[in-house]
Formats: structure tokens, C-alpha cells, sequence
């Protein structure tokens, strides 16, 4: 894999361009959010980037607590940005301490809640998620309320031994408790939804466009006075969608003038990575078929987050590895000879944790690579990364017993100055995960008084003498 | 010993599969007290026992996954929820409930109760009881059905749907599963976009059938001649005057703009693609509290959809419009009909993939690249090809569905031919090739099966037996318990033992061994084939074992006895096909009130010697196909609904009192106008 960094020269950040990114698009912006509260602060991001099958928990916690912790084999990948992020211990998703291995682990990941078990008829996540409940508050502001990536297709077909449809493994975002939120995995796919510059005939096309929504919407309303009951709330998803695209095309006409996409920094990122995406599509060596370029898809697709935060085109976003049960093979890095989740089941075998750990580590590889391209993009006082929240995390911890007590997870960025980085937290055993999505919402904009099982938010994120609790 | 979690915890969740099994298994140690069992009352014979082993966990105080058998009050009572008790049977002839360390029922305590559950649950008489077609929700195209329904409308190949969201699948497992079919945004802007495209795409001459000429008025006419032609069709069922208005009244506005007329009629056009008439399958309700026929335009729909994965014809819109297409003999031409037509290639690409599980070959697991470089795309798809040629083959000559089980020929082409290690075929294209070697006939000497229940670097005797279990036969089996482990990733010898030496080992353990002892002897059966389904006789320098002894102690050598065992369960087999067929063609999973019509479609296809068609028909005539109901509406749903409609659906969380939130709802409201 080349090294294809972000090419921002010292000049051109000692130049300002850069500080000014953000700028163009928050003024275009302005006349819509005029009655919101908008200080001169940038907006702050939030991003969920979920790992399948758990992680070999021998090699994740640091020794030390507080600001001089060690980072353990699995971490180390995250030592250019060390300063930059929380490792986050004993933290649980007690909701998903029930139902089966995966599913209720995936699929309640970000909902802090028990799924429905089913196998379709009754597909129920118990809530809405974290990322969700963000977009329905402040998606308003963005083009799109949120942007949700992954890199397996939905995995097909009912889990009949646990009586699960493998729907709740293929997704952690729901916007409402019954309605999955589809990833794009094709990064083509995603980057001309975000990037791709409207052909005149296309630009043309937005009045008709409009006018077309407003006839199938009426449409859609008048059905739904002939169907029944579950059949209206099929109707009332389509008409959702409708409103969001609609809103996508008022977004679109405001920002005509201002278009991120004529900053030529930005612009120039754009094409980059437009290119890349031509060139991992050509595959002459049948990469994709063997997996190799497994790693570049994923970068791929953490690049298009980053440039969807940079440009502002959207503010939450989450992002799935690989689906729940993943027997993605690993095999194309040294030292790997299995599918992901068989190996997840080591039986504390010492050569297959060794094998399960390389390909934690990988994992940790490519979070570190989007942590390293975001703290390179400059934004108003600090970078990018600054004013953004990129948790990376499992919903178990040792894929051998799918145990989802002391969750590995990592929380990147600063949020906006509020959250004090590079330490090692260490909570009291089964505090909710879901405090942390409080904490995260509040400094996202969309705070909420209760979450699933919250008991408030998580402290010492911006307290430097958190300690971790007294052993009593 | 500590009983493992998560058998205690999942034993439950395979009752779907389990339901129809034992209706032919033997169950052989209970039988000796079935006479006695007839006598028992539930009061005071049969509720005790659960009282004393079951309530503790499933019971007033604690719920266990769910289930509580305190509810149940009298021997009626059970019949409301069938399957739980069908579980509750499962898992005491499996020992594995209670769980270790609970008291455990006396030998012949366990045999009542199991004899006595078993004997009320088959003596019910499901026709007195419940006559429920069940409901359906209306029924979003999934990427195939789109793909296809663009081809048969607009004479469209690209496959536009492609690039959609990948759907999910519930119910029987399948994709055409109306309840998993969701509408996300990102979805809808697609359909958006695919709609330009197919627009651009499609034959003029299946849109323009009227030309204008230069007058405002004649360019009126010609286009509500094209609409009055296009809509119906792409709805597919009539449509009044005032619905078509609406589509005309689209076309004026953009006509008065100056646009050209093909380019007005295009974007009227867009919007009927984009609108939920055309991309969901809408059954209305009708005023009535009991059950009633579909229209016959919803027929033709629910028979497309199922044999086509596509709209209707001409043809059965002509038999829609004359109300024929309720006679069973117009049924049965038209599925003859159907069959023969080309198009049904969809039902074995659809269905038989999903069920059998190949469709994963194309996004799943693959063989490790270094140990298997044999295996390319090109070899893989040719698998995948051989799967559904068969397939469709069955269905269109009204074969026998046991060939499935074992045949004396396959559809080869030279890639895959080569790969079996037979001669004399060549060429791309796959043709029906009579087989040698007895052990290549079925789906398990298909390389698409092998290659799927494999390992990257390994073959997995545990993978294939739970497929031929679970897959055929209708038997799923519990999850494994967490920390047993699972083998090594390869098969070389270790330890001075062989991969099968260390599997039998394995399963000593007496919590792997209840099901292991099921599943492995079924997977070493097909040991002869390697993990990308070739012939093998040696394995790491030793011939192969492929012997195995079944739980009914019969012993077999090789995938040719395997079959013959296999054989010996036809009935089995044809019974969870059509239980599969039925989810399939409903897009629903099936519920214990489709149990009649499962048992008598399976008795219609034994009794016309398997023949595929007979199923296909008896699925087409049966209740749940031509029948729907409303669906009663509960307090929860409405209370979904009220939140739904005011936008503020966040149960999970409450938003801050005095927070943003109204501002924000405002601020998103006012865009929305």
C-alpha cells in the first residue's frame, strides 16, 4: 500500500488558506441557520466506527491510567496521535449482555438497547440510535443529516441456529426502533453522492426534480388512506426519504455561489481521491477478488468521511468494518490464515490470539490512518480533528466468549475544546456506554436527558485529574 | 461442569425449523408411553412438572429468553402458541433444558412430558381453529424484482438496481421479504437517479405510442395516449381518470415551460417510476374483518413476482381484466406457461440460491487465494451457474425436486466440467452432462455447496453436516457454546492425529457431542470432496475416511451411501422445501397458522411423485397466496404512528427539556415546504 498522505504543505497552512476551509460553506449556510444558534465556533463531528468479532483482549488496555499510559500491542498503531485520543475502559452495552453472540451486539450497538429477536416479521432495534438521534437534531444543518458507510454488503438470509435475521448484523444505525439506515459500501457510489459535480443538464433538472417529489408525494399520501396500518409506516419511510431528498436540492441551490467544491484545497483532496477510487476499480491483478486491496476500500471509504466532515456536507457519520459474524479472510497480511470471525473463536490457542491480534491491529492501522489525515486538515485555531468526536470500538470485547463487559474503545478528537486527549480513563466496572453517547450528543449539539440505559453522562473527558475509581 | 451460556440461552431460538421436524421424526424412546399420554390431564398431571423444572426460569419471576410457561393454564391454551411448545419438546429429548446444575426431571417424567406436548400439538386441528392468511405489508420491489420489472416494462438490460443498497432478508431468509424491505433516503435518491437512466435507456417505441402533432392540444392527446397506455402497466393494475389526471396536469406544467414534448413526457414518466405505486406492491384493504380474496390484478402480481421476480405480462393482465385468473385450470396453464418462459430463470436465481445458501458465494468468505488458486471468478460463477441451471431445469420440466438430493447428472461447462474432473465438455455455456462418477449427482456434489460449507483453507465436516441439517432437511442445530473453540483454521496432522481424529475429540465433550454426533457424520460423508469440490481420495498423505455412523446408528461409506441415507428422509426434505417455496412466494416468514397448508402442499407434491410443479401450484392455490386480511391495529402501533406522523420518534431518548430541540424541529419543518 502506497503512502498517499494528505498533501498540505507547511506554506500553504502558515498562509491561512487553510484556517479558512470551513468558511466558505458556513457562510452559504447562513441564511438557512440564521436562527440557530451559530457562534464563530466550527461545528464539531461525530463519527462510530464499529469492528466486528471482538479483539484479543489480552493486548488492549493499557497498564498505566491518566496521561502516561502505554499503548499495548493492539494501540500501537495510534502512537502518532497518542495525544490526541481517550482510551475508554470498563465501559458496557448492558442491554446486549443477552440474546445471542453477534447480533444483539451489532445491531444494539449504538442503540444501548435489546433487538427483538426475529427473523424479520417484527424487526425491532429497541431504539433509536446515538448517530440518529443526532441527525434528526441537528442534520438540518448539513445536506445530508448523516452519512453511513460500511464495506460488507447487508448480510443475507435468517441465522436459524439463533433465530436472528442477519439484518441486526448489518446495521448499527436505526432512525427509528423498526428502520434499519443503509450504508453505501461502493466508494464510486459514495463519492459521486457527495462530490460529483452536477452536468448542466443534471443542474437543468433540480426544478423538474422538485416537481417530480411533489407529484409522488402526493401520491404517497393519498395510498395511504387506502392501506393498512403497518402499510402506512412503509409510506410514512418513503415520504421521510422524500422530504430528505427535497431538502438535499434546498441545500444544493443555497450553496451555489459558495461551493466547497470551488476551494481549491478541498477541490484538489476531491479529485484526488475521485482519481484513487478510478484506479481501485481498475483491477487488472484481480486485487479485490484475492483481498488485498481490502485495506484501500476502507481508506477509501474513512477518506470520503473525512472530506464529507471537511466540506461540511455532513456532521455524524458511522462507519462499519465488516458486518456482524464477519468471516472476512484475512489472510493477504503476514501471519493470517483465517476468516475473521473463526479466528475470533481462538480457545485462548496461543498461535490463533496471535492471529486474532494482527488483525486487531489492522483495524487500529486504518483508524489511525483517517486520526493522522484529520489532524493534518487545518480548521479555524486547530484541525480537523479537533473539532471532531471518531470513537472506534466493538460491541464485544473477547470474540471467544462474546463478552460484551469492558467494551475496547477509543474516542479520537477533541470535540470542539471539550474533550481533554491523550489519557487512559478508567470507569468503575458496567458503566454505561451509553454515558457516552450522552456526552458525546451534548458536544455534538443534540444533547438529550436520557439514553437507554444512561445515569448521566461520562466525566473526566475534559477533566485532566480524572482518576480511575478507588478500589474499595 | 459449568453448562455453556449460550446453549442455555439459545436452545431456544431454532424453533421456526424445528416445527415441521417433528412431525416425521421417530421419536423413538417416547413412543413406549404414547398410549398413556392420551389419559393425562394438564391440571394435574402435566403442569406440575413444568411448575417443578421449567418455572424457575420460565416462570411468573423471571422470564428467560422470553419464554414463560406459566401462562398456559389449560391443555388448550397450547395450542395458541405452538411453536414454543414444539421448542419445549425439542429441548427435553435433547437434554438440553433444564440446563445442568437445575434439578432434573426423572426419566420418565421427561417422556410424559414431552409424549403428552407432542400428542396434543399434532392433534389439533388447525382448520376449526384458525384460518389466517396472515399480512403482508406492502411490498417494496427488492433490487432484482426493480431490475427485472424495468426489463419487462421498458425493454431495459443495465440492471439499473445494481447499485442500490444491498437489501436484507427476513422470514423464510429471502430477499423479497416485505417486512425487511425498507425505503432509505439514500435509496430514494437512487431510484431518482435510475430513473433518468432507465428513461434514457428504454425502448422509445414501448413509451411513445402516440405522436403529437404541432398544436398545444394534439401534444395533450398524444400524451394521455402514451400515460393512459404506460401507467396501468407500470402500476400494474387500472387506473381511474383522476389518478391519471394528476400525471397529465404534470405533463401541461412542463409543456407550458416550452420543454420538448419527448423530454416533458420523460420527467412524467420519472416521477411515475419514482412513485410508490409503481415501487411498492400495494394491496389495499378492503371493509372486512375476516379474511378475502385479492383482486385479480393482486393476483397476477403475487404469481409474477413469484415465478418471474418480475411485473405481469400482457397475458395475465388480459386473464386479470376477464377475472379468469382465479379458476385452477387457467392457474395451472398459466404456470405451465410461466415455467416454460425464460423469465422463470428468476425463481432458481432467486429462490434456490437463497436457500441453499450459494448467493454468499459472491460476497461471502472465499477460499484462501494462496491455497486455492484454482479457484477465479470464472470458476465461481460457473459453480454458481450449475446451481441455478439445475434449478431451473427441475421447474421447467417438471422434474422430480429429489433430484436435488441425488441425480446421475449435472449442467456443466468446460471450467467446471475440468474442475470435476470429467472430459469431453467444452465450451462456456452449461449443458446437462450425464454423470460418471455417482457421487457428483445433487446439490451435495455441487461445487458451489462444497466450496461455501468450507473453510478459507479447509474443508469443515461440523459446516457441511449443519448445512445438509439446516439447509435439506429442516433441522437447524443450536449455536455452539461459547468456549468449546473451534479447530484449527488448516487441516494438516497434529499432534500425531489427523484433522478427523482431532474433531472426534472434539466432540467428547458431552455439551458439543448432542448435536455434533448429528451434524459431523453427515459432513465426513462428503469428505472425498476438497474445499473447493474436488474429487479427493487422500488427504494430507492418508486415504480419506469418509465413513460415518447416523444417530439412528446406520452406518454409510462415502457420499454415494450418504445420499442413499439421505434418501431414506425424501419426505423430510420436500416438506422444508415447500415450507421455503411458501416464504418465497408470500415474502413472508411462515407462521404456525401456515402449518395446514405446508402439510398439504408437501402431501400434494408426494403424492405426484415430487414433481416440482405440483408444488408450484399447490403454492399458488393455496389460502395464504389468494387470500389477505387486515391487519388488527395495537396500541403500540398507534402510538408508532402518532410518532411517526409528528416527527419525534426518539423513544431511546428523551430530548433536553429546554433545549434546541423545538428550534431545531422548526428549523427542519420550515424546509420541508
Amino acid at each position: 500500500m502506497t503512502n498517499k498522505r494528505w498533501q498540505i504543505s507547511r506554506r500553504t497552512v502558515l498562509r491561512g488558506v487553510g484556517a479558512a476551509l470551513g468558511l466558505p460553506l458556513l457562510e452559504a449556510m447562513r441564511p438557512l441557520t440564521a436562527h440557530a444558534q451559530e457562534g464563530p465556533k466550527q461545528p464539531v463531528r461525530m463519527a462510530c466506527l464499529y469492528m466486528p468479532n471482538g479483539i484479543n483482549p489480552h493486548h488492549w488496555t493499557p497498564k498505566a491510567t491518566g496521561k502516561d499510559f502505554d499503548l499495548p500491542e493492539l494501540l500501537a498503531p495510534l502512537a502518532n496521535v497518542k495525544s490526541e485520543i481517550l482510551v475508554l475502559t470498563e465501559l458496557m452495552n448492558k442491554a446486549a449482555n443477552t440474546g445471542d453472540g453477534h447480533y444483539v451486539k451489532t445491531g444494539g450497538w449504538l442503540t444501548g438497547t435489546t433487538i427483538t429477536k426475529t427473523v424479520g416479521s417484527d424487526l425491532r432495534s429497541g431504539g433509536v440510535s446515538m448517530d440518529q438521534v443526532a441527525a434528526q437534531k441537528i442534520g438540518n444543518l448539513t445536506p445530508l443529516p448523516s452519512l453511513e458507510l460500511g464495506i460488507e454488503p447487508v448480510t443475507s438470509g435468517v441465522d436459524i441456529n439463533v433465530g436472528y435475521t442477519r439484518l441486526y448484523g448489518s446495521h448499527i444505525s436505526w432512525s427509528t426502533p423498526t428502520t434499519p439506515v443503509a450504508k453505501e459500501i461502493n466508494p464510486q457510489l459514495a463519492f459521486d453522492r457527495l462530490f460529483r459535480p452536477k452536468t448542466s443538464t443534471e443542474k437543468k433538472d433540480a426544478t423538474s426534480e422538485k416537481s417530480v417529489l411533489d407529484l409522488v408525494m402526493g401520491d404517497a399520501k393519498n395510498l395511504r388512506g387506502k392501506v393498512g396500518h403497518a402499510d402506512q409506516l412503509k409510506l410514512d419511510e418513503y415520504l421521510d426519504s422524500v422530504r430528505a431528498i427535497e431538502k438535499r436540492i434546498a441545500f444544493e441551490a443555497t450553496r451555489q455561489a459558495a461551493q466547497y467544491n470551488d476551494d481549491p484545497l478541498a477541490r484538489a483532496e476531491i479529485e484526488k481521491l475521485g482519481k484513487r477510487i478510478k484506479d481501485y476499480y481498475i483491477d487488472p491483478g484481480k486485487l479485490r477478488e484475492r483481498g488485498v486491496d481490502h485495506t484501500e476500500h476502507v481508506r477509501l471509504m474513512l477518506d470520503i468521511m473525512v472530506l464529507a466532515f471537511w466540506t461540511d456536507s455532513t456532521r455524524i457519520s458511522t462507519f462499519m468494518f465488516g458486518n456482524a459474524v464477519s468471516g472476512k479472510n484475512f489472510s493477504f497480511i503476514p501471519g493470517v490464515n483465517s476468516g475473521h470471525h473463526q479466528i475470533s473463536h481462538h480457545e485462548n490457542d496461543k498461535a490463533k490470539l496471535e492471529e486474532y491480534k494482527k488483525i486487531g491491529v489492522w483495524h487500529l492501522q486504518q483508524y489511525a490512518y483517517m486520526l493522522e489525515k484529520m489532524k493534518q486538515i487545518k480548521e479555524g485555531d486547530g484541525t480537523l480533528l479537533d473539532n471532531s468526536m471518531i470513537l472506534f470500538g466493538a460491541g464485544m470485547r473477547d470474540g471467544n466468549a462474546h463478552d460484551p463487559h469492558n467494551l475496547p474503545l477509543v474516542l479520537a478528537g477533541r470535540g470542539g475544546k471539550t474533550i481533554k486527549t491523550g489519557r487512559h480513563l478508567v470507569y468503575p466496572k458496567k458503566t454505561p456506554f451509553a454515558n457516552l453517547f450522552r456526552s458525546m450528543l451534548t458536544r455534538v449539539g443534540a444533547p438529550v436527558s436520557s439514553f437507554a440505559d444512561s445515569t448521566g453522562e461520562l466525566p473526566g473527558l475534559d477533566d485532566e485529574n480524572f482518576g480511575p475509581p478507588k478500589k474499595t | 461442569m459449568k453448562r455453556p451460556e449460550c446453549l442455555k440461552r439459545k436452545g431456544w431460538g431454532h424453533i421456526g425449523g424445528v416445527w415441521h421436524a417433528l412431525a416425521f421424526l421417530a421419536f423413538a424412546v417416547l413412543n413406549s408411553s404414547q398410549a398413556q399420554s392420551a389419559e393425562l390431564d394438564f391440571t394435574k398431571d402435566i403442569r406440575p412438572l413444568l411448575q417443578t423444572y421449567c418455572f424457575g426460569c420460565h416462570g411468573p419471576e423471571k422470564q428467560k429468553a422470553g419464554i414463560n410457561l406459566d401462562k398456559f393454564k389449560d391443555a388448550g391454551s397450547i395450542h395458541r402458541e405452538p411453536k414454543t411448545w414444539e421448542s419445549v419438546i425439542t429441548q427435553l429429548r435433547d437434554r438440553e433444558m433444564p440446563p445442568e446444575g437445575k434439578p432434573q426431571p426423572k426419566e420418565d417424567e421427561r417422556i410424559r412430558l414431552a409424549t403428552w406436548i407432542e400428542k396434543t400439538l399434532e392433534n389439533i386441528d388447525y382448520s376449526t381453529i384458525v384460518k389466517d392468511p396472515g399480512r403482508i405489508v406492502i411490498h417494496r420491489l427488492s433490487r432484482t424484482e426493480y431490475n427485472n420489472t424495468v426489463r419487462d416494462l421498458l425493454g431495459v438490460t443495465s440492471q439499473p438496481a445494481d447499485s442500490f443498497p444491498s437489501d436484507g432478508s427476513g422470514g423464510g431468509g429471502f430477499d423479497n421479504n416485505a417486512d425487511t424491505l425498507f425505503v432509505p433516503p439514500i435509496l430514494l435518491e437512487k431510484y431518482m437517479d435510475a430513473a433518468s437512466k432507465i428513461l434514457k435507456e428504454a425502448d422509445p417505441k414501448l413509451i411513445f405510442v402516440a405522436k403529437p402533432g404541432n398544436s398545444a392540444s394534439s401534444r395533450r392527446e398524444a400524451a394521455q395516449k402514451i400515460l393512459d397506455e404506460f401507467v396501468p402497466r407500470a402500476f400494474r393494475r387500472p387506473v381511474e381518470k383522476p389518478e391519471l389526471s394528476r400525471y397529465l396536469a404534470f405533463f401541461d406544467e412542463s409543456d407550458k415551460r416550452g420543454v420538448t414534448f419527448e423530454e416533458s413526457i420523460r420527467s412524467v414518466l420519472k416521477a411515475v417510476l419514482v412513485s410508490p405505486n409503481f415501487l411498492f406492491r400495494i394491496e389495499p384493504d378492503q371493509p372486512s374483518a375476516e379474511p378475502y380474496p385479492i383482486g385479480q390484478f393482486e393476483l397476477a402480481s403475487r404469481l409474477s413476482y413469484f415465478l418471474w421476480s418480475s411485473m405481469p405480462d400482457e397475458e395475465l393482465f388480459k386473464l386479470a381484466r376477464k377475472k379468469k385468473l382465479r379458476d385452477p385450470k387457467v392457474l395451472e396453464e398459466q404456470i405451465r406457461r410461466m415455467l416454460l418462459d425464460p423469465k422463470s430463470r428468476a425463481l432458481a436465481d432467486n429462490f434456490a440460491t437463497q436457500w441453499l445458501g450459494v448467493r454468499n458465494l459472491k460476497s461471502g468468505t472465499a477460499p484462501d487465494p494462496g491455497k486455492f488458486p484454482q479457484y477465479t471468478e470464472t470458476l465461481r460463477d460457473a459453480m454458481y451457474e450449475e446451481v441455478v441451471q439445475f434449478f431451473h431445469h427441475i421447474l421447467r420440466d417438471n422434474a422430480s425436486v429429489l433430484n436435488l438430493l441425488d441425480s446421475d447428472y449435472g449442467f456443466l461447462n468446460e471450467t467446471l466440467a475440468k474442475h470435476y474432473g470429467i472430459q469431453g465438455v467444452t465450451g462456456p455455456d452449461h449443458r446437462r452432462v450425464a454423470f460418471n462418477n455417482p457421487a457428483r449427482g445433487g446439490v451435495l456434489g455441487m461445487g458451489a455447496v462444497l466450496t461455501l460449507t468450507s473453510y478459507p483453507q479447509r474443508t469443515s465436516p461440523v459446516l457441511r453436516g449443519k448445512w445438509v441439517l439446516e439447509e435439506l432437511l429442516g433441522k437447524p442445530s443450536p449455536p455452539p457454546p461459547a468456549n468449546v473453540g473451534l479447530l484449527p483454521p488448516d487441516d494438516k496432522p497434529k499432534d500425531g492425529l489427523t484433522f478427523r481424529q482431532r474433531l472426534e475429540d472434539h466432540r467428547k465433550k458431552p455439551e458439543c457431542a448432542a448435536c455434533h454426533k448429528r451434524m459431523d457424520p453427515l459432513g465426513f460423508g462428503l469428505e472425498n470432496f476438497d474445499p473447493i469440490g474436488r474429487w479427493r481420495t487422500e488427504l494430507a498423505g492418508k486415504p480419506v475416511d469418509a465413513s460415518g455412523t447416523l444417530v439412528n446408528g446406520k452406518k454409510f461409506n462415502g457420499p454415494v451411501e450418504l445420499k442413499q441415507q439421505l434418501m431414506g428422509q425424501k419426505d423430510e426434505f420436500t416438506r422444508n422445501l415447500a415450507e421455503r417455496m411458501l416464504a418465497y412466494a408470500l415474502g413472508r416468514g411462515l407462521e404456525y397458522y401456515d402449518t395446514p397448508t405446508v402439510k398439504a402442499l408437501t402431501a400434494a407434491t408426494i403424492k405426484e411423485d415430487y414433481r416440482s410443479q405440483t408444488m408450484i401450484r399447490e403454492i399458488v392455490n393455496s389460502f395464504p397466496f389468494q387470500y389477505r386480511r387486515n391487519a388488527p391495529v395495537t396500541q403500540e402501533q398507534k402510538k408508532e404512528t402518532s410518532q411517526a406522523e409528528t416527527k419525534k420518534a426518539v423513544p431511546a431518548a428523551k430530548p433536553e427539556p429546554e433545549a434546541k430541540a423545538g428550534q431545531a424541529a422548526k428549523a427542519s419543518e420550515g424546509k420541508k415546504k
